[in-house]
């Protein structure tokens, strides 16, 4: 394999990050502003821009909340606690892909929040967007438990997810969205 | 009493509620990770000033963006003027949204539909 081979052989798709590796929030904070400029340059369209930004917010919150929550914790989890983000744009639209360690505890909370929303329609979805936003509810850490149903509103389609046991108390969380244009 | 200021950072928002003249601004990006800590001296100083002053409100709310962890501070907000709004107050709620921003334009009949508060949907045309 030459050098070239390194590289991703799908030229069609544009790659506006691609990431592996532990995080810090200055980090986090960093990729946003990356992969927003790349969205700046490559989309036109400020609706679909700020689709896409909008759903990378949320996500990136997530992480930073699994994160920096079981901080103490992930810090025995060694070299799996390892964030993964890929977001390109391809033909279908731009896909977003992120995994990270979460909390053993909290996977069946996160399965079936996804799974709730995943079977809901647009109008089922809009209704119980407004239902949770209007509970007085919002959890210690911030989370106003809308991030999913927020993801899945604004892509209009349903989100793919797996877990994989890790080690110690953490499962590895990933999931895939897009978001067509 | 005094005005509550807050310059505008590539996370939070500008935030300017003018007690005196009733001139009340939120604009910018709202997408702190922490919405609650963000947000809980606004919330603190918009009693007193509701209490303090009888008069009546003009809410511009022109927001790029924010996370679902601001919206629930958000409804908080508009949760207080409701409040005053039943007892009698006028209250007038401007949301700014840009012509293309069918999601911003969603998000303010989402508010109007959570809280009685007379929220009008203002369409920001492009700038050419």
């Amino acid at each position: 394999m030459g050098v070239c081979g390194y590289f991703p052989s799908d030229i069609d798709d544009e790659v506006l990050i691609s990431y592996t590796g532990g995080v810090s929030d200055e980090l986090l904070e960093n990729l946003l502003y990356l992969t927003e400029k790349k969205l700046n340059q490559i989309e036109a369209s400020l609706k679909v821009k700020k689709k896409v930004f909008n759903i990378l917010v949320e996500v990136f919150q997530n992480i930073y909340h699994h994160q920096f929550y079981n901080e103490e914790r992930l810090k025995n989890a060694l070299g799996n606690n390892k964030v993964h983000l890929l977001i390109k744009r391809t033909e279908k639209g731009y896909l977003i892909i992120a995994g990270n360690l979460v909390d053993r505890s909290s996977v069946d909370a996160i399965r079936s929040r996804i799974d709730t929303v995943n079977r809901m329609n647009r109008e089922e979805i809009k209704k119980a967007y407004r239902e949770q936003l209007g509970s007085g509810y919002l959890s210690k850490r911030g989370g106003a438990g809308l991030g999913m149903i927020d993801i899945v509103r604004k892509a209009g389609q349903k989100i793919e997810y797996s877990f994989k046991e890790s080690t110690n108390d953490f499962s590895f969380f990933s999931f895939k969205v897009n978001v067509s244009i | 009493m005094k005005s509550f200021y807050l310059e505008p950072t590539p996370k939070t928002p500008k935030i300017h509620f003018d007690c005196t003249n009733g001139q009340f601004e939120l604009s910018g990006r709202s997408i702190p990770e922490n919405s609650i800590e963000f947000y809980q001296p606004v919330l603190d100083w918009l009693d007193e000033c509701l209490n303090s002053s009888g008069i009546a409100i003009l809410f511009h709310v022109q927001l790029e963006y924010f996370n679902t962890s601001s919206s629930k501070c958000i409804v908080e907000i508009f949760r207080k003027l409701e409040q005053i709004s039943k007892e009698g107050r006028e209250v007038h709620v401007k949301w700014h949204y840009e012509e293309e921003d069918e999601d911003m334009f969603e998000s303010g009949e989402d508010f109007k539909e959570i809280v009685h508060l007379p929220i009008e949907l203002v369409m920001m045309k492009e700038e050419s």
